[in-house]
């Protein structure tokens, strides 16, 4: 039996140029879904916040 | 089995230096300490040891050469810890370095009668181990995101991002390593503004991802050579 996708959580992105979707940058403001184990790399790197 | 020949080395770099056509001679130390915790209470006849603080560095030599002497030089006396960068295959994104961060604490030019002057330098890592290359020496013009190199997985003790910022026709130049645990959602390890040649050896903490990739973020001028590469912690 396949598992459980995990939940994502919704952050804001807060810090300009720092996260991309492919070739193209999301921009500070943005909103994006992450897993727990995703949110907590960006956070450490002062790239997201909690919304 | 893909044993390499020492004449397929395509890169030696300190600092600012493109030390290859120079050098002709190449080693590095990496050093896992183990300490000595060996009490009454051990068990048998043996002496007990714990993993304690990795140490690194390296050594270049080769021919003397007035330009690259002037740089090796004016290096030895500054207090800046530098990148350095070994390739011993083929240059090729993805292809094996080692080097990170780097203060040199040796230059020593020399000459006999019979022979040609040559040079040495040995290289103090102040954060230093074996990584991958991410993107090799070759002329930029634009900016964009290189190929990505799949680490097969993320690990979870940070690294050293590394660039040499070897010759610049750009007024501003900001490039960055990073890293994707989808091959398609990218974050920031380390961003670098360059205006002029310069390096930089920035340790990062926390987990890296299993993807790795070198983007160009902001290019305006007419061309650069960066060499990158990130060093990932086990």
């Amino acid at each position: 039996m396949a598992g459980k996708k995990p939940a994502g959580k919704k952050y804001k992105v807060v810090k300009d140029g720092a996260y991309w979707k492919g070739d193209e940058p999301v921009e500070v403001g943005a909103t994006v879904t992450l897993t727990k184990r995703e949110a907590e790399k960006l956070l450490h790197r002062g790239i997201i916040e909690e919304t | 089995m893909a044993f390499t020949h020492g004449s397929t080395t395509s890169g030696v770099y300190y600092h600012t230096q493109d030390l290859t056509a120079y050098a002709d001679t190449w080693s590095v130390d990496l050093t896992g300490n183990a300490d000595e915790v060996t009490t009454f209470a051990s068990a048998g006849n043996s002496r007990e040891f714990i993993r304690g603080i990795n140490t690194g560095g390296g050594t270049v030599s080769g021919y003397y050469d007035a330009a690259a002497d002037q740089a090796l030089f004016d290096s030895i006396s500054d207090s800046t810890v530098d990148a350095f960068t070994l390739i011993p295959d083929a240059q090729a994104i993805g292809a094996r370095t080692y080097g990170g961060a780097g203060l040199d604490t040796s230059f020593s030019p020399s000459g006999s009668v019979g022979g040609v002057n040559a040079w040495s330098l040995d290289v103090q890592g102040t954060g230093f181990g074996g990584g991958v290359l991410l993107n090799i020496e070759t002329a930029l013009t634009t900016t964009g995101g290189n190929a990505s190199v799949d680490s097969l997985a993320s690990s979870a003790n940070g690294g050293i991002a590394v660039f040499h910022f070897i010759t610049d026709d750009v007024t501003t130049m900001t490039c960055a390593i990073q890293d994707s645990p989808n091959d398609s959602t990218w974050a920031n390890l380390d961003e670098q503004t360059f205006t002029t040649v310069d390096s930089v050896a920035t340790i990062v903490t926390g987990t890296i991802d299993q993807y790795l990739r070198f983007n160009v973020t902001v290019f305006t001028g007419t061309s650069a050579v960066v060499l990158a590469s990130f060093i990932r912690f086990a």
